[in-house]
């Protein structure tokens, strides 16, 4: 192995693999010359790279904010974030969706009034890159309470799915000691749907630790999913990558987004079929696209409806579902 | 849930690595859940054979859905071209590739084939400029990622 070159090529794409050089503070002469790099790669490991450092100047010029000090302001931002956007937030009704475009594009106002005639209300689900495993495990769990009365099956089935996924993740290499906490938190949460109320779902999936885990959990259960069955996914992988680099840096990472690949995953590993509305800008249709997403055997109970817009997705509720005690 | 997530992990990782260490990796403290200090022996047959390093893991409240921060410690630092001198090591999966798949031997691991893999032992070509103004916590760098297949 020879040394790294440091400095990157001003046009370079990073490479995926696993060694790093820093691109200190700004202060490192080496970004001078490739200021762009993490803009091409979006690969800046914290965003306190922002925080002035006092350089070489020596100590004393600038205020240089202690490790403690900026632990305790990035637990503002976040608690901030917390409050004005929760992990996932109460249900609205559909037209207050409308209200985000009113100012916005006739595209988008026209589609959002075509779509609440089938469909009444949406919930959001926080955009920190886990949007769409979120949004994917509340709408499942919350149908799954909803109806524990009149269909227990699917609250049958549903654990019997995620105890299934114990074996799949071993399948596929993880560790169970990396991912039993995860796993545990999850099939808990299910299992308590039997005596949860409508609040109570929503409060544990409104905390951190347990809407993380189980987030993670889902997450694991996409990659096990595509580490199994390779042959089949492989080749919608970009050149030279593996499967296994591809999920640990797309679907293992907290917060990274998700694509086709992983929704095609985790409907096939769970068998619950999802429906995605597409809602975007485009002015040559009045009406939301739908794209469904199919296990391989018939679905069991109607699809998960999730809203996508550009980089996000939100859960969406569908009249003809008839789900009563939506909060 | 009696003890939180990340202490429930480190009493079980810590067990783990008490019955299975990997070759080369011993624990010289980890009597809280805070911080762990583990020692790293060079593997043999590499130019680092006979080397005894220690390492630091901080652990946050969020481990591991959030990395901890580990670094190099002690008076022998590895001369390695993706080490610095002040212990701060480049190494995606700590940074923003960090997936609570890892583990603190999963870490010790990767690290111990870094320094396997390595064929000439010099510091990073940045490194005078970089200890000058880093901060304590390497996790507070923004790193930019090189292929270390060179």
């Amino acid at each position: 192995m020879t040394v790294t070159p440091v400095p990157l090529p001003t046009n370079a794409p990073i490479p995926t693999a696993a060694a790093t050089t820093p691109v200190g503070a700004g202060a490192v002469p080496v970004t001078a010359g490739a200021g762009v790099v993490p803009v091409t790669a979006g690969a800046v490991a914290n965003p306190v790279g922002a925080v002035p450092a006092s350089g070489a100047q020596g100590q004393g010029q600038e205020a240089q904010l202690t490790d403690e000090q900026i632990l305790t302001q990035m637990q503002a931002i976040k608690d901030e974030e917390a409050n004005a956007h929760p992990l996932v937030d109460h249900s609205v009704d559909l037209l207050e969706l409308a209200q985000e475009y009113e100012n916005g594009s006739e595209a988008f106002k026209k589609k959002i009034q075509n779509l609440s005639d089938t469909h009444d209300r949406m919930r959001r689900s926080r955009g920190d890159g886990n949007c769409f495993y979120r949004a994917f495990a509340f709408a499942w769990f919350e149908r799954v309470m909803l109806a524990i009365k009149s269909k227990p099956e699917l609250h049958a089935n549903a654990v019997r799915t995620i105890e299934g996924t114990k074996d799949l993740l071993l399948a596929a290499q993880f560790e169970l000691l990396a991912f039993e906490d995860f796993y545990q938190v999850t099939l808990e949460t299910l299992q308590n749907l039997v005596h949860s109320t409508s609040e109570e779902l929503l409060t544990a999936f409104q905390n951190d630790e347990i809407s993380n885990s189980i987030v993670m959990h889902f997450r694991l259960v996409a990659s096990a999913f595509l580490k199994t069955h390779q042959d089949d996914y492989a080749p919608f992988l970009e050149f030279g990558q593996t499967m296994d680099e591809f999920c640990s840096m797309h679907v293992e990472a907290m917060g990274r987004e998700s694509e086709e690949m992983m929704l095609i995953a985790l409907t096939k590993a769970t068998q619950v079929s999802i429906e995605v509305a597409y809602l975007n800008g485009n002015q040559a249709a009045d009406e939301v696209n739908f794209l469904p997403f199919l296990p391989d055997t018939a679905p069991y109970m109607p699809p998960l409806v999730l809203l996508y817009r550009p980089g996000h997705y939100d859960i969406l509720y569908r009249k003809s579902h008839c789900l009563e005690g939506v909060i | 849930m009696a003890k939180p997530m990340f202490a429930r992990r480190l009493s079980k990782e810590l067990k783990d690595l008490a019955m299975n260490a990997p070759a080369g990796v011993n624990i010289i403290d980890a009597n809280d859940f805070k911080v762990w200090k583990l020692g790293l022996a060079g593997a043999p047959g590499t130019l680092y054979d006979g080397e005894k390093f220690q390492l630091e893991f901080n652990f946050g409240p969020n481990y591991p859905l959030e990395s901890p921060q580990v670094l190099f410690v002690g008076d022998n630092i590895p001369v390695h071209p993706h080490i610095y001198s002040n212990g701060h090591i480049c190494l995606d999966v700590l940074y923003n590739h960090w997936s609570p798949v890892q583990t603190v031997a999963s870490i010790c691991l990767s690290l111990q084939s870094m320094l396997s893999s390595c064929t000439s032992k010099e510091p990073p070509p940045d490194n005078a400029t970089y200890v000058k103004t880093a901060r304590a916590n390497p996790k507070h760098t923004a790193w930019a990622f090189h292929d270390d297949t060179v």
